[in-house]
């Protein structure tokens, strides 16, 4: 609902934009016949229908799109109240190292009172399957931001208004329907009833002329020449969708004046069509008949289906414009006309959205013209490019696999058995790699080759039980020798400089016009960042086929944003003391010492769990805990409970760590002569 | 009993009515769809109305009218208007348009306006 409110929300902005436009239009061509501003709303509906627009490179309302985003971005950054990823694992995991004696399930409360004396026994076979099902079950959905919240009570809000609006029009539709039954037909579409007191047309799909039968024989005949002219125009149809249209985005006052403002320019739009071929006395008798009813109450003008009534348009105005009608100047017709064209051209397509922060949002259409523009003609032998493939992997110590699922075969690359060659503790974060790479050229001689590209090998790891990597766009150049039977051989590889240096040194490992293309990419975010995401594909198949390899299933992302939402300081509120020090005391944990979530690794070969959770709301007290156990078996190494509170952490289970607050270790910045300080710094 | 009023759609069915009188409300029904455009409902509605206000009468599926042509009084379609459905418009939509009757300065000034437009 939060989302859907978004758009929504978006897109009435954009359009109050366009209203701000239409305004302007409607001041410097008030003299253009009113059917042009008519014209020009029509691109505010289709704005306001229309999520979606056809792109283009460039726009208006990335400024826009940015505000929002800043909005969202400094919410997101405020303290989540009450809200913690709350894993429940405390009363769980209680049954770890100690149930031996009970076979079968035990339940929390008596948990409660007998694990510690239990701890340190090996656990019943049972309890550890059970366990370990339970853990790698447990779902680390990220902490609802208060902005998502907020947006969310607000789309229904929306939507319960919009409700409200729909049912109290098809309440007063209803209502028209059974007062208008006993109108009385006088011709074909026309009708006269006395429960009107305005003319007006009504129905959608038999639309019908509904006069009151107040009105004089003598102006009857203008009031059916008015209507008719509004069925002509399909103005019926097109009120309808503008109530709409109200009904959806009740909530901006600008579509609402939009509304007002488009029925009056309807209406004076519908006179200049009935006087279109009158001379100067029958618009007179028009203009008369206008006053007659007005006073009446009697003004004609489209009702449509739409019981909301408005004000009826100042009647001196409309006078005005049936008397003063002249043909309008060729110039001031041409230029309203190209005005509304441009408004419709920069309105109905849409710029390539600026991602300020990252970009994963390219659309898979733009990715594919990048892909012709740039890489499509470069017709590189299907063995060379295995060969690239292979020479990425090996580059990063592993080796390619395949595997088979359901008869289609993945290539995948295996991190997780890393074993240590020595002796110390070796951990390995990640469990699978990829690559991806795109040829800018290459050349081909006798017995070797040499590739110009853009890739890199990759690594993915598991955070939050999501599978998390991928792999940049890095230049390349390749050397492979071809031996007899037409192989090539990886010989060696060279990429481009960092810093000053980097555009020399692409100048340097590209030929001019390999070097020239690279720039041209280079040189547009929108391209650059359309390579790196078919590369970042590329090397998101590796990670797929690693998935179907050891028959699990995960979501693999770019980043995982759940660890930025969830830092214990900035969301939860304990205090840079308490972080500090728990930083120092867990520092295995990397990371997650001072943040809620999981991260998988493969110690020694074993693969392990390390979790860090958080009972307790944002003001900074709570209890976290950390726990380590083996992912396969659920086997616990590792549980400590800390209680924190203002400056405070006490130990109230396991391991009591507390002692390593006694000294943190002044770590000085350290600087690198002849190295930027930003060096390094992520 | 004071002289019944109707309004002018059951004044266009009272002609009917007199003119083809006494008839049977199927065939009335019938004239009356092709006559005012009316649905069969609205017909049965409109002779129960009337025969509540002692226009006419409805035995046995026979209506007759109790009035005649010159009885009957024409009401005022304003008063018929205000009591029906006076006050549709919700009170803050018509202050936030605006929306006024034309006073009689004000159209006596545009009709002036009118009269005394000539086409330069």
């Amino acid at each position: 609902m939060g989302s859907i409110f978004l758009t929504v929300l978006r897109m009435s902005l954009e359009a109050s934009l366009l209203v701000a436009v239409v305004l302007g239009f409607r001041v410097i061509f008030r003299k253009a016949p009113k059917w042009l501003h008519c014209l020009i709303w029509t691109i505010v509906a289709v704005k306001l229908i229309c999520p979606f627009a056809i792109e283009r490179d460039w726009g208006l309302y990335s400024s826009l799109n940015y505000v929002i985003y800043a909005a969202k971005e400094e919410f997101q950054s405020e303290i989540s109240p009450g809200q913690s990823m709350n894993l429940i694992i405390t009363e769980r995991s209680e049954t770890e190292e100690g149930k031996t004696n009970h076979g079968d399930t035990i339940s929390p409360e008596k948990n409660e009172n007998d694990n510690t004396k239990q701890a340190g026994k090996n656990a019943a076979q049972d309890n550890i399957i059970e366990k370990a099902e339970y853990f790698n079950h447990v779902e680390y959905t990220p902490i609802e931001s208060r902005f998502l919240r907020i947006m969310r009570i607000c789309g229904y809000v929306w939507l319960g208004g919009a409700v409200l609006i729909a049912a109290y029009g098809l309440y007063s539709v209803i209502g028209m329907k059974r007062r208008l039954a006993d109108a009385v037909q006088i011709d074909d579409r026309i009708f006269r009833s006395d429960r009107i007191s305005t003319a007006f047309l009504f129905g959608i799909i038999r639309p019908g002329i509904y006069i009151p039968f107040g009105i004089s024989d003598e102006n009857l005949k203008q009031v059916r020449e008015h209507e008719l002219a509004h069925l002509r125009r399909g103005d019926h149809i097109a009120k309808v969708i503008a109530f709409l249209l109200v009904t959806v985005y009740w909530f901006n006052p600008v579509i609402w004046l939009a509304y007002l403002l488009y029925c009056r320019d309807m209406e004076l739009a519908c006179d200049e069509r009935v006087i279109r071929d009158k001379d100067t006395e029958e618009r007179k008798a028009y203009s008369s008949a206008l006053v007659e009813c007005s006073q009446q109450q009697n003004a004609f003008r489209v009702h449509s289906t739409i019981p909301v009534k408005f004000g009826e348009l100042a009647v001196k105005k409309r006078v005005l414009n049936v008397l003063n009608k002249k043909k309008p100047a060729v110039v001031l017709m041409i230029t309203a006309i190209l005005f509304i064209l441009i408004t419709a051209l920069l309105n109905m397509t849409k710029e390539h959205e600026i991602d300020l922060f990252y970009s994963p949002d390219i659309p898979d259409s733009y990715c594919q013209k990048v892909y012709e523009q740039y890489f499509a003609d470069v017709k590189v032998p299907e063995k060379l490019d295995r060969a690239i493939s292979e020479a990425l992997i090996t580059d990063s110590g592993e080796s390619i696999s395949y595997v088979t699922v359901d008869g289609k075969t993945y290539r995948y690359v295996l991190f997780q058995n890393y074993v240590s060659m020595s002796d110390e503790s070796d951990v390995c974060y990640s469990a699978c790699g990829g690559e991806g790479h795109l040829v800018l050229g290459f050349e081909e001689g006798e017995r070797s080759a040499k590739v110009y590209l853009m890739g890199e090998p990759g690594d993915y790891r598991f955070e939050n039980g999501f599978l998390v990597g991928g792999c940049a766009a890095n230049p390349y150049v390749m050397l492979f020798e071809k031996d007899s039977s037409g192989n090539y051989i990886f010989k060696e590889q060279e990429g481009a400089l960092d810093g000053e240096l980097y555009e020399d040194s692409i100048n340097e490992l590209f030929p001019k016009e390999v070097a020239e293309k690279y720039w041209e990419i280079y040189d547009d975010t929108y391209v650059f960042n359309a390579v790196g995401k078919l590369i970042g594909k590329q090397c998101d198949e590796y990670a797929e086929g690693y998935l179907k390899a050891i028959g699990r299933t995960a979501k693999i992302k770019d980043f995982d944003d759940t660890f930025v939402t969830n830092d214990l300081s900035l969301s939860y509120g304990i205090s840079d003391e308490v972080s500090n020090g728990l930083m120092a005391m867990y520092n295995e944990y990397n990371l997650l010492a001072a943040t809620c979530g999981n991260i998988e690794v493969w110690e020694n070969g074993i693969h392990c769990v390390y979790l860090t959770a958080w009972e307790g709301g944002c003001n900074g007290e709570g209890i976290v805990t950390y726990l380590k156990y083996e992912y396969d078996t659920g086997r616990i190494y590792q549980k400590d409970r800390y209680r924190v509170s203002g400056d405070s952490i006490t130990c109230i289970e396991g391991n009591d760590r507390t002692d390593r607050l006694i000294e943190i270790p002044y770590e000085p910045e350290i600087h690198i002569p002849g190295v930027p300080d930003s060096y390094g710094g992520a | 009993m004071a002289t019944p009023k109707i309004f002018e759609s059951e004044y266009r069915f009272c002609l009917l009515l007199w003119e083809k009188e006494p008839i049977g409300s199927g065939e009335l029904a019938k004239l009356c769809e092709q006559q005012l455009g009316w649905k069969k409902s609205t017909t049965y509605t409109v002779i129960k109305r009337l025969a509540e206000r002692g226009v006419l009468k409805n035995e046995n599926s026979v209506v007759t009218t109790l009035v005649s042509k010159e009885e009957v009084q024409c009401a005022e379609s304003r008063e018929f208007i205000d009591r029906t459905f006076g006050g549709s418009l919700p009170g803050f939509i018509a202050a936030f348009t605006g929306s006024k009757q034309l006073s009689a300065e004000e159209a006596d000034e545009i009709r002036r306006m009118i009269d005394s437009y000539r086409e330069d």
